[in-house]
């Protein structure tokens, strides 16, 4: 147990002292989230609208046929109005319109269903279904009047895009953290000969990975509450929701997903034939996680074959467990799906590791 | 008593025979020198005995541990200076002796350790901060750290100056007095000829003679050979030591 801790102060140590790691730990992820944060992306595409169709009625279907051509919106089919307030509450929509079963028939009216602050999509998706309502041939001649559009404020509460890019961003960190800081240190000790030293101790490999990780694990829970305090500051992002418990289950996830990305990092370090090969390898296993795993936007609606594969990312996971908590102050019963993805992932991970490592 | 006993090792790494059947023994407090050109195979020999490779073939035991069965049981009993190394840098030289102690799980007071190397005025330094007679002294404390009853040293002077060279002997003489047994690998004659009770000459693999500097000597010389170089009374390292001072430069 000794030796375990004297590795792990002995490396807190050597990384709190090079001034160089911990700027390059901070500074990415910090520039990345206060540019992005302040950014609205949603400003260059056509929005993503959900449509809830009640109706059995040819009117009804030649409205959602309208509305699933146009360019304008993005028109994505829902089952349900709780589908749809989740869609809102993830970012992943920005309104929805649900066209009711007693639609002609009985007056029934279209509902849209948008956020707080969502005023100009609200008006966008007014003006869009309007226009489909007075193309829409064989409607009643009511149909065409204003009135037979409904508005509506979601109950649910929604921070954005900085609240979806802070969390994704926390996600994105632990990655580059763990996977990163692992693959230049532990090369920089195979190639100066340090761990061949170490060999040459009594100790197993065991004792050496175990105190690395620990160390850079609570460097990574300090980074990650780090960066949630600079989101909460400077982008006035609401952290949890003031649940104690949403609060722990970040720091879970990101004990969890540092062990997941420190073993990867460990076992790139091992895998590469020499040090020039080392950043090449890491970045080919991150770059796409950074890409397809929502930390910069929701992937719901990519291309299915696309989402598949995005869902088999360890990173997915990860953030979205880290959003849950962050935005909706999900505690840790409530994320257990993202949290068994994690854990699995991580053991696949660390068996890799111990089955891989060298010191020479 | 033998305390290193070789019996016929060998080492290949594919087709290529590093090291061809090599036997020897060395006594307790014995100074064993392993003698030979570069690439003759001093060095994988040594790392075999340390732990750090594995035998194709043979045997060999220190202590009465097997190198191939109790590698752990051996590695806790010798201290090791490798031919090149480096030590973690954002670690100052006493934190650097005090983490190499706990891997050996022993408790060693690591300003005495320090002390005994010439180190201790230089303990918040870190390791690139040396000189490369420090870093090799810095490389000897880390050997000391759990009171090894074996030193391996491999090539301790390579790239030294004349008065740290001097002063590394005067150390491994000093480890010598102690009762130390010391396995040295070098390549400078003057050097095995000044510290080693016995020494193996290798070349390509095999020992091709062992025995003291000084019988070695006699039976070359008994053997009608006749140096082409004129003996003098003093050489030009002793010169060149005689106006620069002993003392050494980096402090």
């Amino acid at each position: 147990m000794k030796i375990y801790i004297g590795f792990i102060v002995a490396a807190s140590k050597m990384f709190f002292r090079r001034k160089s790691s911990i700027f390059w730990t901070l500074f990415f992820p910090v520039v990345i989230m206060l540019a992005l944060g302040n950014f609205n992306f949603g400003a260059y595409s056509a929005p993503n609208v959900g449509l809830i169709n009640n109706s059995t009625d040819q009117a009804a279907s030649n409205i959602s046929n309208a509305l699933l051509k146009t360019s304008t919106i993005v028109v994505k089919n829902l089952e349900s109005i709780a589908e749809g307030d989740a869609a809102l509450e993830k970012g992943s929509i920005v309104a929805y319109i649900e066209i009711p079963d007693n639609f002609i028939k009985t007056e029934g009216k279209i509902e849209i269903t948008t956020r707080e602050g969502d005023k100009p999509e609200l008006e966008l998706v007014q003006n869009v279904v309007f226009v489909a309502l007075s193309n829409a041939n064989n409607t009643a001649s009511k149909l065409n009047e204003e009135n037979a559009i409904l508005t509506n404020i979601a109950d649910i509460r929604y921070q954005g895009y900085t609240g979806f890019l802070v969390a994704g961003i926390v996600g994105m960190a632990i990655m580059q953290s763990g996977i990163f800081t692992v693959v230049f240190t532990l090369l920089s000790y195979k190639n100066q000969g340090v761990l061949r030293r170490l060999r040459a101790t009594p100790i197993s490999p065991a004792h050496f990975i175990v105190g690395h990780l620990v160390s850079r694990v609570f460097i990574i829970v300090c980074q990650t509450a780090l960066l949630l305090a600079i989101g909460a500051v400077f982008l006035g992002v609401s952290i949890g929701l003031g649940n104690v418990f949403a609060y722990l289950n970040i720091f879970l996830m990101a004990i969890l997903g540092g062990i997941l990305f420190l073993s990867i990092g460990l076992a790139i370090s091992s895998a590469s034939p020499n040090e020039d090969s080392a950043p090449a390898l890491a970045n080919l296993v991150t770059f796409p996680m950074l890409f397809l795993s929502g930390v910069f936007f929701p992937i719901d609606y990519l291309p299915k074959s696309i989402y598949y594969f995005c869902n088999l990312l360890p990173l997915t996971h990860v953030a979205e467990g880290i959003r849950l908590s962050v935005l909706y102050g999900y505690s840790t019963l409530d994320t257990l799906p993202q949290l068994g993805y994690t854990f699995i992932w991580m053991i696949i991970a660390f068996a890799i590791c111990a089955k891989t490592f060298k010191w020479e | 008593m033998s305390i290193i006993q070789v019996k016929d090792i060998k080492k290949n790494y594919k087709d290529f025979e590093a090291v061809r059947g090599v036997s020897f023994d060395v006594a307790e407090g014995e100074v064993f020198g392993l003698l030979g050109p570069n690439g003759a195979g001093k060095t994988t020999i040594v790392e075999i005995l340390e732990g750090l490779r594995k035998l194709s073939s043979g045997q060999a035991t220190i202590d009465n541990f097997n190198v191939t069965t109790e590698i752990k049981d051996i590695k806790k009993i010798i201290g090791v200076q490798l031919q090149s190394v480096n030590f973690f840098e954002m670690l100052s030289l006493y934190e650097i002796v005090e983490l190499f102690a706990l891997l050996y799980e022993a408790t060693p007071n690591s300003n005495d350790v320090l002390s005994r190397v010439g180190l201790l005025n230089k303990k918040q330094a870190r390791f690139k901060e040396l000189s490369g007679g420090q870093q090799q002294r810095l490389s000897i404390a880390v050997a000391l750290v759990n009171n090894p009853k074996i030193l391996f040293f491999d090539e301790p002077t390579t790239g030294l100056d004349p008065q740290a060279r001097r002063n590394m002997w005067e150390l491994i003489q000093s480890f010598k007095n102690d009762g130390k047994t010391i396995m040295l690998t070098t390549h400078y004659m003057e050097e095995a000829e000044e510290l080693c009770d016995r020494v193996a000459i290798i070349d390509e693999g095999k020992i091709i003679k062992i025995g003291s500097p000084s019988s070695l000597i006699d039976e070359l010389t008994n053997s009608g050979f006749k140096s082409s170089k004129k003996i003098r009374a003093a050489t030009l390292e002793d010169v060149f030591i005689n106006l620069t001072g002993k003392s050494l430069r980096e402090d």
